[in-house]
């Protein structure tokens, strides 16, 4: 660690760990072709992933950038929908469409997500959640009323490329991307804007742009996750993208903690294990079963008086974080400094 | 033509008296906490149901169920306020809304678990006969929503009077306009605020209860009107009474007009594009008052 | 040469007039003072120069570049930089990172070397790293650099204001009372500190301060303000021997002189 020049030693670790993560993934997939692995743990593990990739790109905005948003499903809807319309439009079929397909969602979601930010950053604070939830909305209402896309009734027959390798494939250059990000310039930028947005703004950096711009992204890689959630699911409706699934991925934030990449991880994997060993646990009755519906509002409520900053607020796991600045004293000098 | 216009006047005032009475309990808790309760909608939701079980299971009549019903919800108000917001007073914002997310999702469940997922419907005790003085017109106009309009406005101007004209009216303003500097007055904060979530959720209920007279009630209904009635208290500008009321008639107006003459699916997205055009266009509503920034 | 420059600046808010024709040349490498009473209008003028009122009328030129309409950002781009009477730091920020955000207009990478994690990114994140250490040794802060910004105690926290406006590379630095709240000894540390950093970055400096020693000790020419309006300006020694300024001050500035 004191080698000031190995710090990008962070690569070099993130690397060996996808590596050894993927080739698990591998392994268990195959086993579960066997069906020596439980297919509905790998379902688990699959859907922990695409929501971690929401959750983060969620906390981008609501955490480090501190302004609260609540339209985040919409984006997801973008993604899925163009997703699943060019998943079964275009004529291709495997790995091609897979990659058209979420690159699509990505640019789709993005774009507007970027159109959005123009309107929504015009204001701040309470007013903000208002309009992003009002955009949630009309993204919602618009695909319910677009015959092409399903209406109402939802989208059916959408071919299932998603896996859990792909998703992990996802997770982990979505993890890669966003470590450098909120470890670099821009970052520091968005938690200077949430820390004090006069001091950032009189720091000649422009606000809007930058709020904007991390809107962007979060939308972006909400659409990833879409894409991926209609390619998993086979089978999407509008009403699976309203405001209860941004609430849900308010409460996975939260839990975990904002401003926090390890926190994002958290909390999604604490919020649904829990949720499903509730259900494995009251499954002896089923009316039981129906009572997880009431525990986790309330855990979120406990956790929110208890522990305001979640489990782990602005605190990142160690391999998360960046490797120290160590500088020798002898080579602190006052040269660029002084001019 | 005009007379259905006048018809469509009609069940425009009725739903605006709902959102109205919703509305003005986002606008009071937000003009005295800065806080956006997104459990008020359910808060409403819990009201309809609370008079619907003293209605069907006790078989009180209306006039003695709507303020039992609006007693029993302001309790409910008072009960959450003290047990999950008064402690994140001072906290972060975002903790205190997420708190009244989970507040609300909790409510909606516990609803559901109790009375099961079915739609319910109040049992009809006002008089549903015709007003023979506008069916002349073609017009049909039941009594029970003259009733119910007629006691809406009333409760509203009750509350005007109530926070304009009696002391504790005056405190709740004096909370609203400098939170620091009342308790320094002698006044007691917590009371203050606790008889505010009363009061807002004593009116939800009776929007619970006149919504339950003409629609069917059910555990997830807080959502979708709750929204509504939010949107109104925005548009009217967000901390004011009046503005709650206007914005209440407004939006009502443009969803029962947009329903009628162009789409029924449309109806959501347009009140939610009137709500962001106005926003951009008008950012603390039409009666709001905007706040000065101190460097 | 002159690096700031103001002409006829008013500003008024609803019936009161915060400042009115307040007309300001400031040299380069001088510091002046600007004084006045509680509610004279100092800040005022400072949240004029940096953008955060929009004057009614008048000008300001930096280096000769009118830079009075512009936007916030792009007028402390063009060479500005102030602190604040209640000091506005990145609480949640390390002390080092607080810094670092001031290297944000000369960073030396861009988003797709930042994403995909290049070696152009790793390299000016280090130099950025050095370069914020030396601003922190400058000020000796360079102890607590893992320390959040809100944990710093007062004396320190307005160093690292101090030190941060710096980074930011400003031809024209703003101090609002930067004394305010320290005792006797930090006072004059203070003094010396801003004496060593004008001379050190070659900054014209415009003070507001109450407390009359610091004004006198570091400004060559002194401007007095009373309701919004210039009384009196000179040197040191001519201003408070002005009988408008001690009238002004009545009760308040006897005790220093």
């Amino acid at each position: 660690m004191k080698d000031y020049s190995n710090s990008c030693w962070f690569k070099i670790r993130f690397g060996i760990f996808s590596a050894v993560l993927l080739c698990i993934i591998l392994i268990l997939q195959e086993l579960s072709k066997n069906g020596w692995v439980n297919q509905y743990y790998l379902h688990i593990l699959t859907v922990i992933g695409m929501n971690v990739i929401l959750v983060s790109s969620l906390n981008l905005v609501n955490g480090y950038l501190g302004e609260f948003a609540l339209g985040h499903a919409g984006f997801m809807a973008c993604g899925a929908y163009t997703a699943a319309y060019l998943s079964t439009q275009l004529d291709l079929t495997g790995f091609p469409a897979i990659i058209v397909s979420l690159g699509a969602a990505i640019i789709a979601a993005g774009i507007i997500g970027y159109l959005i930010g123009l309107a929504a950053f015009k204001t701040v604070g309470d007013y903000l959640a208002i309009i992003t939830l009002g955009f949630n909305m009309i993204i919602v209402n618009a695909i319910q009323n677009i015959d092409s896309l399903g209406g109402p009734r939802g989208f059916t027959g959408i071919p299932k490329y998603t896996s859990l390798f792909s998703v992990a494939v996802c997770l982990l250059a979505t993890y890669y991307i966003f470590y450098h990000l909120v470890n670099s310039n821009f970052g520091r930028l968005w938690v200077a804007i949430r820390e004090n947005s006069l001091a950032a703004e009189l720091m000649g950096i422009n606000i809007n742009q930058v709020k904007n711009f991390v809107f962007t992204i979060a939308a972006a890689f909400a659409g990833l996750a879409g894409g991926l959630w209609a390619e998993y699911q086979q089978f999407i409706t509008p009403r699976s993208f309203d405001y209860i699934k941004t609430t849900e991925l308010l409460v996975m934030l939260y839990l975990g903690g904002t401003g926090s990449l390890s926190g994002s991880i958290l909390g999604v994997t604490v919020y649904i294990i829990s949720m499903e060993l509730l259900r494995n646990f009251l499954s002896f009755n089923p009316q039981l079963v129906e009572m997880r519906m009431i525990v986790s509002p309330l855990i979120l409520i406990i956790i929110m008086i208890t522990r305001q900053s979640g489990l782990l607020g602005n605190r990142e796991w160690r391999w998360l974080r960046p490797a120290e600045a160590y500088i020798p004293e002898e080579n602190i000098t006052h040269d660029s400094v002084k001019n | 033509m005009i007379y259905t216009i006048i018809q469509q006047m009609f069940n425009a005032i009725q739903l605006g008296a709902v959102y109205a009475l919703i509305a003005l309990g986002y606008t009071m808790v937000y003009g005295i906490l800065r806080m956006i309760n997104f459990a008020h909608g359910d808060i409403f939701m819990c009201g309809a149901f609370i008079g619907f079980l003293l209605a069907t299971k006790i078989g009180l009549p209306l006039w003695l169920m709507l303020p039992m019903a609006m007693c029993l919800t302001a309790l409910l108000g008072v009960i959450i306020e003290r047990i999950a917001y008064r402690r994140l007073r001072t906290a972060q914002k975002m903790s205190l809304v997420i708190t009244a997310l989970g507040v609300g999702i909790f409510l909606e469940n516990f609803v559901m678990l109790m009375v099961g997922p079915a739609t319910k419907q109040l049992p009809q005790q006002l008089p549903g006969s015709i007003v023979q003085w506008f069916f002349k017109y073609n017009i049909t106009v039941t009594w029970d929503r003259i009733w119910i309009i007629i006691i809406s406005l009333v409760l509203m101007a009750v509350l005007w009077l109530f926070v304009n004209r009696t002391l504790m009216g005056t405190a709740m303003r004096a909370v609203a306009d400098n939170k620091d500097i009342v308790p320094l007055m002698g006044i007691n904060i917590n009371q203050v605020i606790a008889v505010t979530f009363a009061v807002g959720s004593a009116l939800a209920a009776a929007g619970g209860i006149f919504y339950g007279q003409s629609y069917s009630i059910d555990p997830y209904m807080g959502i979708d009107l709750g929204w509504k009635a939010f949107i109104a208290a925005v548009i009217g500008g967000i901390g004011s009474i009046e503005g709650a009321v206007l914005g209440a008639f407004l939006l009502s107006g443009v969803e029962i007009f947009t329903v009628a003459y162009l789409s029924s699916n449309l109806k959501n997205g347009i009140s939610f594009g009137l709500l962001i055009i106005l926003l951009l266009i008008r950012p603390n509503g039409i009666m709001g008052k905007p706040i000065l920034k101190k460097v | 040469m002159t690096a700031l420059k103001i002409e006829n600046l008013s500003k008024s808010f609803g019936g009161i007039q915060a400042v009115l024709n307040y007309n300001l040349e400031l040299p380069d490498n001088t510091i002046t003072g600007l004084i006045g009473p509680n509610g004279a209008g100092k800040t005022s003028i400072f949240n004029l120069i940096s953008g955060i009122y929009r004057p009614d009328s008048g000008q300001v030129f930096l280096n000769d570049k009118e830079i009075t309409h512009k936007a916030l950002s792009m007028i402390s781009r063009s060479g500005i930089a102030r602190t604040f009477q209640n000091i506005r730091l990145f609480n949640q920020m390390t002390v080092l990172d607080n810094i670092k955000t001031a290297f944000h207009r000369r960073a030396g990478y861009h988003f797709g070397e930042t994403i995909l994690g290049l070696s152009k990114f790793y390299l000016s994140e280090k130099k950025i790293d050095r370069e914020s250490m030396e601003y922190l040794n400058y000020f000796g802060l360079t102890g607590y650099k893992s320390e959040f910004a809100k944990n710093l105690c007062y004396g320190d926290q307005r160093r690292l204001e101090i030190a941060r406006a710096l980074a930011s590379e400003p031809k024209v630095l703003l101090l609002d009372e930067p004394a305010a709240g320290m005792n006797q000894v930090e006072v004059e540390e203070l003094i010396k500190l801003i004496r060593k950093v004008q001379k050190d970055f070659g900054l014209s400096i415009l003070l507001i301060e109450h407390q009359m020693p610091v004004v006198i000790e570091l400004c060559r020419s002194i401007q007095v303000l009373n309701f919004g309006r210039l009384i009196a300006s000179g040197n040191p020694s001519e201003v408070i021997s002005n009988p408008e300024v001690i009238q002004a001050y009545l009760g308040e500035m006897e005790p220093v002189i």
